[in-house]
């Protein structure tokens, strides 16, 4: 089980940063537990539109949902930068519901080849995260620090290495 | 940013494409290459569980009857009963996989566990004494009337895996009809075991015969 909060904010900072990266609005990143999640983060549905209710949900187009499959790995994916678990088992303990929105991502994509097109999107997504790892630890820090951070906060500290 | 996603979705289309497109060729070509490298780690399994096998039975040889499995369990946990039966069976085996392999055209190093175990589980032809092959060779023309049994395991590959429970019914299906022959049979598995069997109603006598004077002695009385 992931119970650190450094690993929730790597987590949340993942989706915002990876989010803001691919072009979509974020609203806010929390680590404030609430139900049964550790942590949030608000991110547009489509890219520059409209802002979804809760976390990363889904856009009618093909490429938004590829931006949706992205958004939701990056944050289990962020995460193991700082947590040495297994990726199978935290998307089995702790990332579950992402992995299971990615999986609604790929098979609006191609109900056939939803496993491949999430195999190929997860290294393109790693490889983002790699390229966005000080961003992403920027924004984790800034969450352990604040709990909250809102749109233009996000913005501020990785103004520079995202846009 | 747009450009970025949009590079990933290019970029991921394309490989899905590849992927998909691959021939049969293409993919035959690649089951083949990676099965034969599970192959050639089954051979050297095989050499590795032949070289447990051997030790393993010096471990059971220093072992109390009755003992081996406390044994088994206490020096090399990791290792079931059931394997460590398979590897030093093997190794027991040594002679009559290698002069099974060399009828069957088959070289050593490529033998497999399984594929050794199947070697020396083949089951002898009923009217051996005659001089007459074990099985009839790939290629060969079977004699009426002297076909080999059609039978893939052999008994004790098939009993090693039944629970207790499951051995004794199965015995009591098979011997249904021959209580002699499962008579005898138990009479052997008793004196294997340094036993004798002896029937309830001499049992009850030989007890009340043994029991009889030391309950007067020490003032009791044996109520059944």
């Amino acid at each position: 089980m992931r119970v650190k909060a450094e690993h929730t904010a790597y987590h949340e900072a993942g989706h915002a940063v990876i989010g803001l990266v691919l072009g979509y609005d974020v609203r806010k990143a929390t680590i404030r537990p609430r139900y049964s999640y550790l942590g949030s983060a608000w991110i547009s549905k489509k890219r520059n539109g409209s802002l979804g209710a809760t976390e990363v949900q889904a856009g009618s187009t093909e490429s938004d949902d590829f931006g949706g499959i992205c958004i939701d790995l990056a944050g289990p994916l962020a995460e193991m930068l700082v947590n040495p678990i297994p990726f199978d088992e935290l998307i089995r303990c702790a990332a579950n519901s992402d992995w299971r929105s990615a999986q609604r991502h790929a098979r609006r994509i191609s109900r056939r080849q939803a496993d491949i097109l999430i195999d190929v999107v997860m290294g393109e997504t790693r490889t983002l995260v790699e390229q966005h790892r000080d961003a992403i630890a920027r924004v984790a820090a800034a969450l352990l620090e604040h709990e909250t951070l809102t749109a233009d906060d996000i913005k501020r500290i990785t103004n520079g290495s995202v846009s | 940013m747009t450009d970025i996603l949009a590079g990933i979705v290019d970029r991921t289309k394309a490989k899905v494409a590849d992927y998909l497109d691959l021939s049969a060729t293409e993919l035959a070509k690649q089951i083949n290459a990676e099965y034969a490298l599970i192959l050639a780690n089954e051979r050297t399994n095989y050499f590795k569980a032949m070289s447990v096998g051997e030790k393993l039975g010096a471990l059971r040889r220093g072992a109390e009857h009755g003992e081996w499995q406390a044994k088994l369990k206490q020096y090399c946990p990791a290792i079931s009963y059931e394997t460590a039966t398979k590897y030093i069976r093997l190794w027991n085996n040594r002679n009559k996989i290698e002069a099974e392999a060399t009828i069957k055209s088959v070289a050593t190093t490529d033998l497999t566990i399984e594929l050794a175990l199947n070697l020396i589980a083949k089951p002898k032809a009923k009217d051996s004494s005659k001089g007459k092959p074990d099985s009839v060779s790939k290629g060969g023309v079977e004699e009426p009337g002297n076909e080999p049994t059609p039978r893939t395991v052999a008994p004790d590959v098939a009993l090693e895996g039944l629970e207790t429970d499951e051995v004794f019914h199965t015995l009591q299906n098979v011997y249904e009809n021959r209580q002699d022959d499962l008579l005898e049979l138990t009479r052997r598995l008793a004196a294997s075991l340094g036993m004798a069997l002896v029937s309830n109603d001499k049992l009850a006598a030989l007890e009340e015969v043994i029991t009889q004077p030391a309950a007067s002695e020490s003032g009791f009385e044996r109520r059944p």
